[in-house]
């Protein structure tokens, strides 16, 4: 299944297959922020950090209902599948992932690199991504 | 990170023992000599051995490897300079200047120097010129400050330095600040970022090694530099020590980096 084939569909779209492109750009936009924080606590913490990063995140969403609500087994599984779930109750999951994520990177990279890593990032994202980030406020600047 | 202060506590012990060693010298100033330069050697060594290791937890290409592998062979070079020096005592041959001990500690720093221009440049450090400007503007009043005394000496005792010494002196200088400078806007990048936490061990090292090779090149000068007899070789030794103490510690605290568990929050 691929992220981006949905959002250049032309045809309009019945309720349903909407809310799954709404969802497949908002697990892009969420796997595109994570992968870019792994990148960058690899390259300046090692390896070893960037995988307990990914697995103190991955600790996070079980105890956060990720499979409950999504019926993925973990955050990984994201590369292969999209959630079928409500636009609005997956955007409000990826927003506090997020947001922890956030949290967790900032201790690692400080401040101020996070800053960078985060408007790197952002300038980079596709118009429709950037836009969908901008509705749903899943990365944040503050 | 429970036991973050378990590391600088260590360093702090292994230097207030060498401190009573250094006071005390049970076995005489020949053997005190004999301590001092093998745990430079031991310290150089692990540093090395740590450096070259915490290299490898990076992913081949990134430049964080690199600057390990730079400071790993530095800290290599430094360690066969030390151990030359040993060898050169233990044969009973003085040591002319500069000698091979001096060129490959010389080639070492370098390359430890280096490491951490690298660095500067592979994180694209942005932060405030008004920062900038501060940090700056400490490091060169260090700077002054340092090289007046130095001027200030020379004309005072006009012969006594050899214009070779004197160069070789301002060169280390320089250069310990001019990668100091870098290494504390890298710091001051990081915060508090856990990331942060092995650079300062380096910058403290790199700082100490101008310390204690200022009041090396200084006791060489006036012929005060005897190990063991009077504070200002004290100073020399134990910042020497100090940073191959910290230099490895920084290696060590790149190795271990862990981010706190969950409960730990």
């Amino acid at each position: 299944m691929s992220f981006m084939q949905s959002s250049f569909l032309d045809e309009p779209l019945d309720p349903t297959g909407a809310n799954q492109v709404v969802c497949a750009d908002l697990s892009l936009l969420f796997t595109l922020f994570i992968t870019r924080l792994l990148e960058v606590i690899a390259r300046t913490g090692g390896k070893p950090l960037a995988d307990q990063f990914a697995q103190q995140l991955n600790f996070y969403a079980r105890q956060h209902g990720w499979s409950v609500l999504t019926g993925l087994t973990d955050l990984t599984e994201l590369r292969y599948r999209i959630p079928d779930v409500d636009v609005k109750i997956l955007a409000s999951v990826y927003v506090s992932y997020a947001q922890y994520a956030q949290k967790l990177t900032r201790q690692i990279l400080g401040e101020q690199l996070l800053k960078s890593t985060l408007v790197t990032m952002l300038t980079n994202l596709p118009s429709d991504i950037a836009q969908l980030n901008t509705q749903y406020g899943v990365v944040r600047l503050t | 990170m429970k036991r973050a202060w378990l590391t600088p506590t260590t360093i702090v012990g292994l230097l207030g023992v060498y401190g009573v060693l250094y006071l005390w010298q049970p076995d005489g100033a020949e053997v005190l000599l004999v301590v001092t330069h093998v745990l430079f050697a031991a310290c150089a060594l692990l540093a090395s051995i740590l450096a070259l290791k915490a290299s490898g937890i990076f992913e081949p290409g990134v430049a964080s490897r690199r600057v390990w592998l730079a400071f790993g062979a530095g800290m290599t070079a430094l360690t066969i300079s030390e151990m030359l020096w040993i060898v050169y005592y233990v044969v009973g041959q003085p040591i002319p200047y500069p000698s091979i001990v001096d060129v490959s500690w010389g080639i070492g720093f370098i390359s430890v120097l280096a490491s951490l221009v690298l660095q500067y440049r592979a994180l694209d450090v942005q932060i405030s010129r008004r920062r900038k400007l501060l940090v700056l503007a400490a490091y060169l009043g260090v700077l002054l400050v340092f090289l007046g005394l130095l001027i200030g000496h020379i004309l005072a005792n006009p012969g006594e330095v050899a214009v070779m010494q004197l160069l070789i002196s301002a060169y280390y200088l320089i250069g310990d600040l001019g990668v100091a400078f870098l290494a504390t806007l890298t710091l001051v990048y990081f915060g508090k970022g856990l990331v942060g936490r092995p650079w300062r061990y380096l910058l403290s090292s790199i700082l100490l090694f101008a310390v204690g090779g200022l009041a090396f090149s200084y006791g060489t000068w006036t012929n005060a530099y005897v190990t063991g007899s009077n504070f200002l070789s004290g100073v020399a030794d134990v910042g020497y020590l100090s940073a191959y103490m910290l230099a490895a510690a920084g290696g060590y605290i790149q190795l271990t980096l862990r981010l706190p568990s969950v409960d730990e929050e």
